[in-house]
């Protein structure tokens, strides 16, 4: 049952990059894109600076944090994936694979 | 989105400042953005820097927020000397870039399909390769027709 409505929810990802907007549009829409059609995944996010990122992960309710530029110090309490490698190009499978493993442990 | 003046091959600069400002300044000139758009390229560039390492190329992905956009539009530039940027990934590690693609994005939200061209472009490393080479506009409008984003009006006008 439990994993029934696992399967069944839609993941909300805070994307967090250094205006807050371009790049963590782009690494949104690839993780959003790819967790749909390879693995029926769905998910929402919503995009911030490094600045807004620990009030929105302490106040929000996320799953977890994909970030393209360093985030300040503090107490996120969800995990959180770098996504330097879906930018660049490499690394990505690996991002994929860190997304995946985090999405099952949730 | 791509636009044949917007393309600046071999470009002399010693600056990041200079290559924005002179970039940016011809996009103000026809509208694309406002005036204070330079300025907030180069305001943010120093809170969060746009410099990334491709394999073994290096570009800048310089941009401003949405308000001080009116079109959407990529202008890229190739340097004659490589000028000295900062890591997205860890600001505090200076590269030596020569390809700048400077973003005028208007909403993020809205133009997917633009950004997500825009970033099958920068991971292109043999593209990349090509358009540090070139030195006419018409040549380097010719590779980036390649991408499709110059057919890209997602947003636009």
């Amino acid at each position: 049952m439990k994993e029934e409505i696992k399967l069944k929810k839609t993941l909300n990802v805070l994307s967090v990059c250094g205006s807050g907007t371009v790049t963590s549009s782009m690494v949104a829409d690839k993780l959003k894109e790819t967790l749909a059609e390879e693995h029926n995944i769905s998910v929402t996010t919503t995009e911030s600076r490094p600045t807004e990122a620990l009030n929105l992960a302490q106040n929000g309710n996320f799953d977890f944090i994909i970030n393209t530029s360093p985030l300040p110090k503090g107490e996120y309490g969800i995990p959180i994936i770098n996504a330097a490698g879906l930018l660049t190009g490499f690394g990505e499978e690996e991002f994929f694979e860190e997304v995946l493993q985090t999405i099952n442990d949730l | 989105m791509i636009q044949e003046k917007f393309l600046f091959p071999k470009l002399k600069a010693d600056t990041f400042d200079e290559v924005v400002t002179y970039m940016g300044n011809e996009m103000n000139s026809k509208g694309y953005v406002n005036g204070l758009y330079v300025n907030a390229v180069i305001e943010r560039e120093k809170k969060s820097p746009t410099g990334l390492q491709i394999g073994e190329h290096v570009i800048a992905i310089p941009h401003a927020e949405k308000d001080y956009v009116n079109k959407p539009l990529l202008s890229v530039a190739t340097l004659k000397r490589p000028i000295k940027i900062y890591s997205m990934i860890q600001p505090e590690e200076e590269l030596q870039t020569q390809l700048i693609f400077l973003m005028a994005v208007k909403e993020p939200d809205k133009q997917v399909q633009m950004l997500s061209k825009l970033m099958a472009v920068f991971q292109d490393e043999e593209l990349l390769k090509e358009l540090e080479e070139v030195i006419s506009k018409e040549e380097m409008l010719n590779i980036l027709k390649k991408t499709n984003l110059a057919t890209v009006n997602e947003g636009g006008n």
